[in-house]
């Protein structure tokens, strides 16, 4: 165990129960002429533990961003049961859940849009709290100021406008506003999708820092697998509304149990001569099919190499088939998948 | 085709000499020099990747070859295209050789199809400049450029509109449109960023196929190092507007000679990272209005010594490799082989591996 992984069981030895827990989730979206449902995403559990970071990895359609405005409160479910620190969202009072959604918060993609371009850096800062109340004037000044060296910035940023920043410090400011309001669960939905790769370490330290401080979980949302793995201690891999897998990162990354995982992995581009690309070559055929037309049984056998006729039919069960390790395939077992047959390609 | 053999060929088809690009300043401001004195060459179907941060000038340079510039840039230096020398044709010559000779595609591909057009009649539109065909002949040519891009039942979805297909499917009908008139060098900017990952690499793999049954040479603008790895067979680095390495992709990736490709390479995720230090580089790409008089990454460098105040040449180094960096014989960079070995299922089969 290094050491930060021992900070990270300190953290989550010190708390009781997870900090959210999704049961049975289902978002089901009118569609604009009334005809139909899009069901965004469709029956999926999992918990969110203390100070650890929940990778949700998906293509377009998975859901995931669904799923990341619904651990905000941002959006109720249409099914199933959210709970908020251990209680039911619908037990809060009014009042309380004004209170207690606070420590559920959000940092968007584009860093340029979440920020009032007509406020300086410091305006920004201050609205979360204005919003909070309860601390005066010069106690609110203080905390922003705070927040902003926390963040790795200067002091006399806060009094520039955003166009004056470069996307990674746009960043963290957006991080530096969130902090005073001391929150549990930070959703980061795509949060270094749109800054370069070179500065990208840079901005993934500092959330590594700020959770290591703070204790805080993060719901990090993202269609990369590889910057997913990098920063996450388990992985959910979602398609068309529904979770594929669920397990520990090195068990999600080095012994997949599901084809579309096994299919992402291969999918990443790696930055390495041909000789040395140790890996499987599983292309994917076709398309993403329409969340508003989910094919039958597996959502995945559309384009799943291993898919047979049961596949077609039903629903593949949600089954734990290593310690803490879940997937939802016909095909899998404890030991992996088993090898694909001849008329499938090797 | 290795890279290396690739140079022995005689006639390059693009020849970039001395290319530099400024924009006119605003209200008496001073212009900005966004990329300087690039020299480059492309030959007959090498396939060439050119990498660098946001702002670094890629992009600008793709649009100045097929001089798509807004009116404000300058452009100074001499491209030759196929031979003939770009600063001497007129406006109608140079639509005869876009589609013709230089074809380009881009990021989003909704933004570049028409929606009230349908995707033939949008394909039909090109080749109708460079061909004159009889209806049903045209009809014909138009089906098999969207079978040959992949796209199922291309007889059907001639007829579909462009939001009738999905992302892939757009860009797949954007190379349809670039290439039906059979271009020797394919400008790509940033073709697969816009894309699902399991989709890019169906766009990559179309690209590359065509790039080879056709003999057609490609310049892939990008920021994806990994992109760049499976695709071309060069890489060339821009930083801050000018060429910082140049070197075939194997060259580049194992043992980078300039620090900053170096450090791109070492910033790339990958699965073996431990968590709270990944490798970024420092600092930011500086702005046209502030470009400094000496190496413009130096400010950002760890190798710096004091002859980085003084500007940088690109130097030849090897046969194939040019450097701008005057310590490239003395440093020992990291590439991307260092991250070789690193969590990937090895096996669909049988995903059980070592770490």
């Amino acid at each position: 165990m290094t050491a930060s992984e021992a900070l990270h069981s300190t953290i989550r030895g010190s708390s009781d129960g997870p900090v959210i827990e999704v049961r049975n989730l289902t978002i089901g979206f009118r569609t604009l002429d009334g005809s139909g449902e899009l069901r965004a995403v469709d029956d999926v559990s999992f918990d969110i533990r203390r100070g650890e970071t929940f990778g949700i990895i998906g293509e377009s359609g998975s859901g995931k961003s669904t799923i990341g405005r619904v651990l905000t409160g941002l959006l109720d479910p249409t099914g199933g049961v959210v709970q908020f620190d251990g209680r039911d969202r619908t037990d809060y009072s009014r009042r309380e859940w004004r209170s207690a959604r606070r420590a559920y918060q959000m940092i968007f993609q584009d860093p340029s849009a979440s920020l009032n371009p007509r406020m300086t850096i410091l305006d920004s800062l201050l609205e979360p709290m204005r919003f909070m109340g309860g601390i005066d004037k010069a106690g609110m000044h203080q905390r922003a100021l705070d927040a902003l060296v926390r963040v790795g910035l200067r002091r006399d940023m806060a009094l520039r406008y955003p166009h004056e920043l470069s996307g990674g410090q746009k960043q963290r400011v957006n991080i530096a506003r969130i902090l005073p309001l001391n929150p549990k669960l930070v959703v980061c939905d795509e949060v270094v999708a749109a800054l370069d790769v070179s500065i990208r370490g840079e901005i993934l330290n500092l959330f590594f820092e700020l959770q290591r401080d703070f204790g805080l979980a993060y719901a990090f949302i993202a269609h990369d697998i590889a910057i997913v793995a990098q920063i996450s201690d388990r992985i959910a891999v979602t398609y068309l509304g529904k979770f594929m897998e669920l397990g520990g990162t090195r068990d999600v990354i080095d012994r997949p149990l599901h084809p579309y995982t096994v299919a992402l992995l291969s999918a990443e581009p790696q930055p390495l001569p041909a000789h040395l690309r140790n890996r499987t070559q599983l292309r994917l055929e076709g398309d993403i099919p329409s969340p508003l037309n989910p094919p039958e049984g597996c959502r995945f056998h559309t384009r799943c190499p291993w898919a047979t006729e049961i596949c077609k039919q039903e629903n593949p069960a949600w089954r734990e088939l290593r310690p803490e390790h879940f997937t939802a395939c016909h095909h899998a077992t404890p030991d992996g998948l088993p090898p694909r047959d001849a008329r499938t390609g090797g | 085709m290795t890279a290396s053999s690739l140079h022995v060929t005689a006639e390059p088809i693009l020849d970039v000499r001395d290319l530099s690009i400024s924009f006119r300043g605003r209200r008496g401001q001073p212009g900005l020099q966004v990329v300087r004195d690039l020299n480059f060459a492309i030959q007959p179907g090498e396939r060439v990747g050119l990498v660098g941060e946001s702002g670094c000038g890629k992009s600008v340079t793709g649009l100045s070859l097929m001089r798509l510039l807004p009116s404000s840039a300058q452009i100074s230096g001499h491209v030759h295209l196929g031979g003939v020398d770009m600063a001497q044709v007129g406006p109608t010559q140079i639509r005869r050789m876009r589609g013709k000779s230089i074809a380009m595609i881009f990021q989003e591909p909704m933004s570049a199809l028409d929606p009230v057009f349908t995707v033939g009649s949008q394909i039909s539109e090109a080749l109708r400049l460079h061909e004159r065909l009889s209806r049903a002949h045209e009809r014909e040519r138009v089906i098999a450029s969207l079978a040959e891009v992949g796209i199922p039942a291309p007889d059907k979805r001639i007829d579909d509109y462009p939001h009738q297909l999905s992302g892939g499917m757009r860009q797949r009908v954007m190379i349809a449109i670039a290439l039906i008139n059979r271009p020797q060098l394919l400008i790509a900017d940033e073709p697969t960023t816009a894309l699902d990952v399991t989709i890019q690499a169906q766009i990559m793999e179309l690209l590359t196929r065509l790039s080879e049954e056709r003999g057609m040479a490609m310049l892939f603008i990008t920021h994806d190092l990994g992109v760049v790895a499976e695709t071309c067979q060069r890489m060339i680095t821009m930083y801050a507007g000018q060429i910082i390495e140049d070197a075939p992709v194997e060259d580049a990736l194992m043992r980078p000679y300039h620090p900053y490709t170096s450090g791109l390479l070492r910033s790339l995720p990958h699965f073996n990272h431990e968590r709270g230090k990944f490798a970024f580089i420092p600092g930011r790409v500086p702005s046209p209005q502030n470009m400094p008089e000496g190496c413009r990454f130096a400010a950002r460098c760890t190798y710096t010594t004091n002859a980085c105040a003084s500007p940088q040449d690109l130097r030849r180094v090897d046969t194939h490799r040019r450097v701008r960096c005057g310590r490239s014989g003395e440093l020992v960079l990291d590439g991307a082989v260092e991250q070789a070995g690193s969590g990937r299922a090895e096996n669909a089969g049988m995903p059980e591996r070592m770490s």
